[in-house]
């Protein structure tokens, strides 16, 4: 039996190429159709995937004239119509409250019985703006923080906090329910959470190399360089490609040429690679055993969706390579992480 | 009947899933989890059955404390609403989502992007009930803490929703035009990320009761949200305040709806309504605890009273009455606890809400379901085909957003 391997898949909008929306089967506005969305995460469970992430930016690409939903209300959306894959949507450390994203989380892990993810990110100065808070000169630093306090947060309550004691009149047992009291370099919180504890204890945090002072805070490092690797005990490594795969009519490096020639992609720090969807597989299967998955993000949803549910994904799973997660299983043990003791466990 | 002010109307439910705090019942052995996915999603259903306009989440950003402790003896935790209804968007088909989401303590260019979309993503059934918290303390989760007076509060509220409403209508599909605003209260650039919904816009409520709260919700509400939901001529009189101010806001007067917050308790027999009533009232005041404390013992002074009463007053006139009743503790609060909502058979209260909606004292009523996830089986099985047989209630819904279930005109900012 191979390693566990982990495939994320990204649907965001039209693709990963700023200018995907052009190409898509639907019309414009359709990006945002929740029926398309419930299509993708119904086929990306059946494909045995370990998770849907979701892309977002609260800035418009000017180039690009569609925006996206917010992350988590689209993974929300899909946590009542799936029941294995993991939801792990992006929400900004930054420029944000870390009450709200704590609740949104633990919000999403209860409604999808211990499916949530949170990719943590960083944004760009402009989104300052929006909210009128001063730029950050080290945003690295405020995700610690951050990603510090909503794991507090999470823990605020402990799993048996919730007493419904007849007897004595008591609801909860509010020793087991704490205050965080995090006084960081850019903001206060009292606490405790107004959720209860997620059912995973923490849901899945992610983040992505380049926002990390320390990988200890995360679970799941996500990279663009095929050269990092997990350290003994660390969080799990996830390779970001974003790729584009040949079709009838053109190879996949034609079709990103073609794209950039509506609108130039950005470089975001992940891998690129086009070729056959058979060479997508090869690729991946090569990379098993020194990353413990990837995280896909697809050119042009619609048409690379389809190359990979042909040819690559089969081949996967001849390889042992797309293992389903188990009925009723958190994403926390479809990936091998322990659930973790309570920061304020008294017991 | 013939002086009806609204002799056709009809009733409009929602239900409000408070899930915290006394009114629900978590004691009895029929009371399920308030976080279980599975509660919301059956209670849900069971309002989409019965044809309700409205799934309506309440919102509070800190648990209730007293002397620095969580307070233990009522329901407590709850879902983000948000996210929890963009869970029941993709369950659902016509049911309206009502998010209660604080003006204070969110930012306009996450908050409203989030509202947007919900309402995407269910088609054009989201629902923001404006609140701005009545409290400082809240403000210790936040990062910019605890602050703004009550008036403040409401300024900071009306630019808040102005402001969205901007957000909302800069979306063209091919071009960005980014909203900006120094007032004062937003220096802020956003530009729009999300596509209008089928209903143009979330649906707006409001609620809050003082005469700032009730202005602003005459000129920027859809439907009020009160707390006038038992006694039929103060609904009437609030009712009748409300389409004053509505009409001074220079809006049509029946451009905003009053929906009150209410309980109803449905019994089988005429016999067994005071009964369980009664029941219900006994399970709120919070289940006996095993130790009664003396009324002698109380201090009256501590915590918060109604505004605009002397505390000590209040505490002096239940001292009275506990002494010349021998009431316990908890007996007191049993006596001064006026039941709330409403309380009868299925065919009485067929015809009580109907004059109601008739009179012109609400346009529909937001219950709290006293148990969960069963407390809507009565009022689904027994009230609504009560209601449809005085052709009081839809036999159907009319259309697939929340605007149109309610009969609301478009939003205020794209009306010709
Ligand atoms: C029926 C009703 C329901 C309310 N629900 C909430 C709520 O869920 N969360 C919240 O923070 N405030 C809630 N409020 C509080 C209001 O937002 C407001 O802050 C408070 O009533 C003080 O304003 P006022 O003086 O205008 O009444 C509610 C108020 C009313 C009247």
């Amino acid at each position: 039996m191979p390693p566990p391997f982990h495939v994320f898949l990204d649907v965001d909008g039209g693709g990963w190429h700023p200018a995907a929306w052009r190409r898509s089967r639907v019309s414009p506005d359709a990006v945002f159709s929740p029926a398309r969305l419930k299509e993708f995460a119904v086929t990306a469970q059946a494909q045995g995937l370990t998770g849907l992430t979701f892309e977002d930016s609260t800035l418009p690409d000017p180039r690009n004239p569609h925006g996206h939903l917010d992350a988590v209300q689209r993974a929300a959306f899909l946590a009542g119509t799936t029941d294995t894959i993991g939801l792990l949507p992006v929400a900004a450390t930054t420029y944000s409250e870390p009450f709200h994203v704590a609740a949104q989380i633990a919000s999403l892990d209860h409604s999808s019985a211990g499916r949530a993810g949170w990719i943590a990110t960083t944004s760009t100065p402009a989104v300052a703006r929006t909210v009128n808070l001063p730029v950050l000169d080290d945003p690295q630093a405020e995700l610690t923080d951050v990603v510090g306090a909503v794991r507090r947060l999470w823990d605020s309550w402990e799993d048996d906090a919730v007493v419904r004691d007849v007897a004595t009149g008591r609801y909860v047992d509010r020793d087991r329910l704490h205050h965080v009291d995090v006084v960081a370099t850019n903001f206060s919180v009292k606490g405790p959470l107004t959720v209860p504890r997620p059912p995973q204890g923490q849901p899945v945090v992610a983040a992505h190399e380049r926002d990390l002072l320390d990988p200890g805070v995360v679970d799941v490092v996500l990279t663009g360089s095929e050269r990092t690797r997990r350290s003994a005990g660390g969080p799990l490594v996830v390779l970001e490609v974003e790729f584009a795969l040949d079709t009838a009519a053109a190879s996949g490096a034609q079709r990103v040429e073609a794209l950039d020639a509506d609108a130039p992609a950005p470089a975001r720090g992940r891998l690129r690679w086009t070729g056959s969807g058979e060479g997508f597989a090869r690729y991946l299967s090569g990379l098993a055993g020194s990353v413990d998955g990837v995280r896909l993000h697809a050119a042009v949803l619609d048409e690379d969706l389809r190359t990979l549910l042909r040819t690559t994904f089969p081949a996967l799973r001849v390889a042992r390579l797309l293992r389903p997660p188990a009925a009723g299983a958190t994403l926390r043990t479809t990936l091998g992480r322990p659930r973790p003791v309570n920061q304020f466990a008294t017991a | 009947m013939t002086d009806l002010r609204y002799p056709n109307a009809v009733v409009h439910f929602g239900v409000f899933f408070q899930g915290v705090n006394h009114s629900t019942i978590w004691s009895d052995p029929r009371s399920g989890s308030q976080m279980n996915h599975s509660t919301f999603t059956q209670l849900i259903r069971t309002a989409e059955r019965g044809l309700l306009d409205a799934f309506f989440l309440g919102e509070g950003l800190r648990l209730r404390e007293q002397r620095g402790r969580i307070h233990d003896l009522d329901v407590v935790g709850r879902p983000d609403a948000l996210t929890e209804l963009a869970t029941l968007a993709g369950l659902t088909d016509r049911i309206g989502l009502v998010a209660t989401q604080n003006t204070t303590y969110n930012d306009p260019a996450d908050l409203a992007r989030r509202l947007a979309s919900l309402d995407v993503l269910s088609g054009g059934r989201a629902a923001w009930n404006v609140v701005t918290t009545d409290n400082a303390w809240t403000g210790a989760n936040f990062r910019r803490g605890g602050y703004l007076d009550h008036a403040d509060r409401y300024e900071r509220a009306e630019r808040f929703v102005n402001l969205a409403r901007r957000v909302w209508d800069s979306w063209d599909g091919s071009e960005f035009a980014p909203v900006d605003s120094d007032d004062g209260f937003f220096d802020v650039e956003i530009a729009p990320t999300v596509p209008r919904s089928p209903q143009g816009h979330p649906v707006i409520f409001q609620a809050g009761d003082s005469p700032t709260g009730r202005d602003f919700a005459a000129r920027s509400a859809d439907v009020i949200f009160s707390a006038h939901g038992s006694d039929r001529h103060d609904a009437l009189a609030f009712a009748d305040d409300v389409r004053r101010r509505v009409v001074a806001a220079g809006r049509p007067e029946d451009d905003v709806l009053t929906f009150p917050g209410t309980q109803i308790v449905v019994a089988d027999t005429e016999g067994e309504v005071e009964e369980k009533a009664r029941w219900v009232l006994e399970q709120q005041v919070t289940p006996a605890p095993a130790h009664d404390p003396v009324i002698a013992d109380i201090d009256g002074t501590r915590g918060a009273a109604r505004q605009g009463h002397d505390p000590r007053a209040i505490a002096q006139e239940w001292r009275r009455v506990a002494e010349e009743n021998k009431f316990s503790l908890r007996e007191l609060v049993l006596h001064t606890s006026a039941r709330r909502g409403f309380a009868g058979t299925a065919s009485q209260l067929a015809d009580e809400l109907t004059l109601w909606v008739r009179s012109g004292a609400s346009s529909g009523f937001n219950v709290t379901p006293f148990l969960v996830p069963s407390g809507l089986d009565d009022i689904v099985d027994q009230l609504v085909p009560a209601l449809q047989e005085r052709d009081a209630y839809p036999t159907a819904y009319v259309g697939t957003t929340l605007r149109e279930h309610l009969g609301l005109r478009p939003p205020l900012t794209r009306r010709r």
